[in-house]
This record gives structure tokens, C-alpha cells and sequence, in this order.
């Protein structure tokens, strides 16, 4: 059982040799396992299996000057090295693994999301768009085509639309060709209007890279390249991402510590009671306040983490100090109590925390019953 | 922008007709016209409070009317639909009031006459999400562009939006509230030059500056 959950937990996780035991579970690596290259950038933010509806494929709402340059830019991605990138609801979707450093994590109670630029779902009514991406010339295309909802002088697209639009574009472009996240300067320039309806080629390039910051230029022009709509510059901080542990929480929740998988309550009784329950109430502690909404400074969030990593200190030291030490080979059912009332914690915390989960301290379950030896299997000594 | 000035005649209309005492729709026909209906349409104004309003933005709202009250600011008013140039069945309406209560843009607008000043309370809900948690650079680069262009558009009429630079100092939090505040530099001939800052609520921290030039258009000229 803690085998099966150990592959389990093991396979997310993609971390090296296993340290100590083989029931001890790896311990969660703040750093990036990965690394920052591109080409991990590309994989995990490009996932294409997956359940998530991708929003840059054609539909009925695609004018054909949208569709004939999407088709050329699909050839493209098969010899020319274009990448087609996938447009999920959420920015998170694009991350999975990966979250923000623990000092920009905001809590909010609003679950349902979306990116701002796949908001409008109804198709052709907001933004239709397409980013094709170049790893090695660091550049990317995007395909755009504005909807009724996003008007702005009657018949032509609204200029915040364009800078959303463009804004999206550069964040995209700027994550995976440096891992800039944060949007530094936005500069505009609009020089014509956009017709509803109609194509606008974006073309996105990454200049240079100088003290942590990318600076991006982009512009904005229609199918036949006649007529400049925006041109635009930004810039970008770098920031990396981190690993997110909770993913193999969960997952070892759900493959190996099932309650069926673990022995029965008689069996606990059976063997006396456990001191579990000061373990479970110092994990319910150290579960780290949300904070709801509103406006917040990051030293407030970094003073809050802060506080809520002493508390998870606290309670690991608890933890470790109420294990019961057996002797070699005795079952340490005691501590199976507990366990189970960690899993419901960590499995509420989990869903209650679905935006921002708190890094939790490593997971060490305890040594696993011994099999009872069962009878006939016992060879009689001797002929 | 354009569509924020043809908003802002409308609304202008809609503040001249209060104080002659008429009411919106009896003066706009086209609109009863559109929706093939006899009834007179009153349009909803959308710069009023609502159920998903947060306790800052209901507070920062009614410090403003009172402000109101003396005659130095006028609150704005936002409709969703403009008045169609054509007569035409459109399904375009304004941009940012496209959402359900509370899950995109949450806004209201006042103007001081004297200051030449906007300052526009903002929402920003769950749909306006970048980096998760935050809100999208390009959300906050159409609330600025908003605020500027009815900054722009109350003395200087049909305005459009030349440049727009925005730097953003610190990243605004989903849901929560800010205050943009817009004032007009000075202006050139048919060139309109304003400035902008994104504040929290009790003004200690700030999101970003931004600068814009508008130019005023010229009536005789076409759009393209």
C-alpha cells in the first residue's frame, strides 16, 4: 500500500534519488526541479493532453482572413519550428506544477476565474485570437480578431481592448522566452482604428534581456500589411516559479491512503488508543489564515506567510516528537488515527484553499504494520 | 477613446437633461426605436451600487456624493448601450460594462469641473484575472484608458487615444478596490495631455502612473 503510494507520489513530483528509507516520500524542493529552460517552459505550458477546452482553434466565427494565415501558420509549426499555443480559461491551467512565490500568494474565496482576454465565451462575440510562438527567434504571432462586445467608437474595436490584447500577447511571449511574468511598462501607440470583425496581425519580438527585466516591442498591423494599427514596447520582470507540492498530496490522498486501504477501526481499537488527536489539532493550525479579498500590501501577505510558516514549523516539531518510537518491527498502529484525520484536513485544506494551497511541510508516514503471518506458510523445521 | 466620448456625450446629454428636468429616453427615440418597442426605455445606469459592490467601494461612493452634493463634482453616469449612429440592430455594446454584476468591471466615475480631474472607484472581478490572483495588466490598461479619455472628453468633446503609457509599480490584487485618479496637464492646439495614478483605498500604496495624449478630433474628417 505505501509502495503503490509512494510510485504514486513519486511520479508528479519528478524529483531525484529517493532519500532514506523506501516509505519515506520525498521532501518538497522549494527550487524549480526543473530548471528555466525554455524548452520545459514550452512543455508544461503547452499540455495537449488534457480534459481543458482549448480556446485557439478555429470555429465559425473566424473570418477566412483569420483562417487562411491560421492554416499557413499550422504548416509552419511542422517544419519551421512554430509552436501553436493553447488557450485555456484560467492562467493556472498554463502553470500546472508550478505557482507563485509564497510572498505574492493571495487568497481570494472567488473560485471561478478566467483570464481576462477568455472571458466572453460566446463565439466571435469578444476576443477571437491565436498565439504562434517561435522558441528560438524569440518571437511570436498572434492572429486577433475583435468582437461586437469589445466596441469602442461605433464599428471599430475599443483601444482597451487592443492593449488587453497586446498586453496578453507580450506576457505570453515574455514567459516563455525569459520567464517574465509581471507586466513592468506598457507604451501604446495608436495610430489607426480597428474594424470589428476584422484580422489584426500582431507580430511580437523580444529585444533584450538587461538587470531582470525583458523589454518586448510589438506591432499591430492588418492581413496585407498596409495599414498600422498600434505599435507598442513593454517590459517585464523576471520571476521564477515554483515547484507546487500540494499536486502530490493530493495525489497520494487519492491512489494509496483511501480509508478502505487502511485498517479498520476494529483493528485500531484492538490494539489500544493513539495519541493522534494533538497531532491532528496542531496540523489544523498550522493551516495558514486566508486572507478575503481586498486591498493588501505584499509585506502584509509576507508578514502573514511569515507567521504561518512558524506555525507549520511548530507543528512539524509536534508531529515528530509525539511519533511514538516502537521497537524494530512493531506495528505503530497508534499513529493510524491521526493519519486518517491528517488526510481529511489535508484533503479539506486542499479544497479550501483550491486557488493558493500553503506549502506544507514534508510528509513522513509512519511504518506500516507488518503483515501477519498467515497460516500453512510456516515450513515446519526439519523433513 | 472614441467610444468613451461618444459614452461621455451621452452622459453629458443625460446630466444637461436632469437639470432641465427631462427624462433620458423621452430624448433619445432611437433607443425606444431599436428595441421595437412603444414603451419608453429607461436605460440602466450602470455607475450605481450593486449587490457585488465590496464595503470600500460603498464607502468610497458615498464620500463622493456628498462631495456631490455641494456642486463641485457630478458622479457620471454608464449605460451600456450607445446611441447608434446607424439605425441599426448591433449587438455591440460598451466594453466594460459587458459582465454580470461583480464579475468584471465595477465602476464609477466623478468629474470636477474646477480641477479639470476624474477620479474613477474601481472593482476588478474574477474575469479580469492575469496572473492568478491579480488582476490582467490589459484590465488596468482599459480602466486607464477609461478614466483618461472622459478626463479628456468632458471639455475637449470627440476625443481618441493617441498614446498610452502606463508603468505599473506594484501588482493590484483580484477583487479588490483602487482609485484612478486623472488629471489634465495641459493643452496644445488640438492635443490633449494627461496624467493618471492607480492608488489603494487609503492612498498609502500605488499600483502605477500612467500618461496619455488624446487628440481632438476633427468633425469634417472621417474615422479611417
Amino acid at each position: 500500500m505505501m509502495r503503490r503510494g509512494l510510485q504514486v507520489a513519486a511520479r508528479p513530483s519528478h524529483h531525484g534519488a529517493l532519500p532514506g528509507g523506501p516509505y519515506i516520500l520525498p521532501t518538497f524542493i522549494p527550487a524549480s526541479a526543473f530548471g528555466s529552460s525554455m524548452d520545459s517552459l514550452v512543455s508544461r505550458f503547452c499540455q495537449e493532453k488534457t480534459d481543458l477546452k482549448n480556446y485557439a482553434l478555429p470555429n465559425a466565427s473566424w473570418c477566412p482572413d483569420m483562417l487562411n494565415l491560421y492554416h499557413k501558420f499550422l504548416e509552419k509549426t511542422k517544419a519551421d519550428g512554430w509552436i501553436r499555443l493553447p488557450s485555456f480559461k484560467s492562467n493556472r491551467n498554463h502553470i500546472q506544477g508550478l505557482k507563485l512565490p509564497l510572498v505574492l500568494t493571495v487568497s481570494s474565496d472567488k473560485s471561478d476565474c478566467h483570464i481576462f482576454t477568455r472571458c466572453i465565451e460566446t463565439e466571435g462575440q469578444g476576443y477571437e485570437y491565436v498565439i504562434f510562438f517561435h522558441p528560438s527567434k524569440k518571437k511570436s504571432v498572434c492572429l486577433f480578431q475583435p468582437g461586437p462586445y469589445l466596441e469602442g467608437p461605433p464599428g471599430f474595436a475599443h483601444g482597451g481592448s487592443l492593449a488587453a490584447m497586446i498586453d496578453e500577447t507580450f506576457s505570453k511571449t515574455a514567459y516563455l522566452a525569459g520567464e517574465g511574468l509581471f507586466t513592468h511598462n506598457l507604451n501604446i501607440r495608436f495610430k489607426n482604428l480597428i474594424r470589428m470583425g476584422s484580422l489584426a496581425v500582431l507580430n511580437v519580438g523580444m529585444e533584450k534581456v538587461e538587470d531582470q527585466k525583458l523589454y518586448i516591442s510589438c506591432v499591430a498591423q492588418s492581413t496585407d500589411q498596409q495599414t498600422i494599427y498600434t505599435k507598442a514596447s513593454g517590459t517585464f520582470f523576471q520571476l521564477q516559479l515554483e515547484e507546487d507540492s500540494s499536486q502530490y498530496y493530493t495525489l497520494c490522498l487519492q491512489e494509496s491512503l483511501l480509508p478502505t486501504a487502511l485498517p479498520t477501526w476494529e483493528t485500531l481499537q484492538s490494539s489500544g488508543g493513539c495519541p493522534g488527536n494533538s497531532q491532528a489539532e496542531s496540523r489544523n493550525l498550522a493551516l495558514p489564515e486566508v486572507r478575503r479579498g481586498g486591498a493588501g500590501s505584499s509585506s502584509q501577505v509576507c508578514s502573514e506567510s511569515a507567521s504561518g510558516l512558524e506555525r507549520l514549523g511548530k507543528a512539524k516539531e509536534a508531529r515528530e516528537e509525539a511519533v511514538p518510537a516502537g521497537a524494530m518491527g512493531e506495528p505503530v498502529y497508534s499513529d493510524v488515527r491521526g493519519l486518517i484525520r491528517k488526510c481529511y484536513c489535508l484533503a479539506l485544506g486542499s479544497l479550501y484553499f483550491s486557488l493558493d494551497p500553503p506549502t506544507l511541510p514534508p510528509f513522513v508516514p509512519p511504518h506500516p504494520p507488518p503483515t501477519p503471518l498467515k497460516q500453512g506458510l510456516v515450513h515446519p523445521v526439519g523433513p | 477613446m472614441l467610444r468613451s466620448c461618444t459614452a461621455a456625450l451621452r452622459t453629458l446629454r443625460a446630466l444637461r437633461g436632469r437639470r432641465e428636468g427631462a427624462s433620458p429616453a423621452a430624448r433619445d427615440p432611437v433607443l425606444a426605436r431599436r428595441w421595437f418597442s412603444t414603451e419608453k426605455v429607461i436605460p440602466k445606469d450602470y455607475a450605481l451600487p450593486n449587490s457585488s459592490w465590496s464595503k470600500d467601494l460603498r464607502l468610497l461612493f458615498d464620500q463622493f456624493m456628498k462631495k456631490c452634493e455641494d456642486g463641485s463634482w457630478e458622479r457620471l453616469p454608464s449605460y451600456k448601450n450607445p446611441k447608434l449612429v446607424k439605425e441599426q440592430l448591433s449587438q455591440a455594446q460598451l466594453f466594460t460594462r459587458g459582465y454580470e454584476d461583480g464579475l468584471g468591471f465595477e465602476y464609477v466615475i466623478f468629474y470636477n469641473d474646477d480641477e479639470k480631474r476624474t477620479v474613477c472607484l474601481f472593482q476588478g472581478g474574477p474575469y479580469l484575472q492575469g496572473v492568478p490572483g491579480f488582476l490582467h495588466g490589459g484590465a488596468i490598461a482599459t480602466m486607464i484608458d477609461a478614466t483618461v479619455g472622459m478626463c479628456a472628453a468632458i471639455p475637449g468633446g470627440i476625443v481618441m487615444t493617441a498614446n498610452l503609457n502606463i508603468n505599473f509599480k506594484r501588482p493590484i490584487p483580484l477583487c479588490s478596490v483602487v482609485v484612478i485618479n486623472s488629471q489634465l496637464d495641459k493643452i496644445e492646439g488640438r492635443k490633449f495631455f494627461l496624467s493618471c495614478t492607480v492608488r489603494s483605498v487609503d492612498e498609502k500604496i500605488l499600483y502605477s502612473e500612467a500618461t496619455g495624449l488624446f487628440i481632438k478630433l476633427d468633425p469634417e474628417k472621417s474615422l479611417i
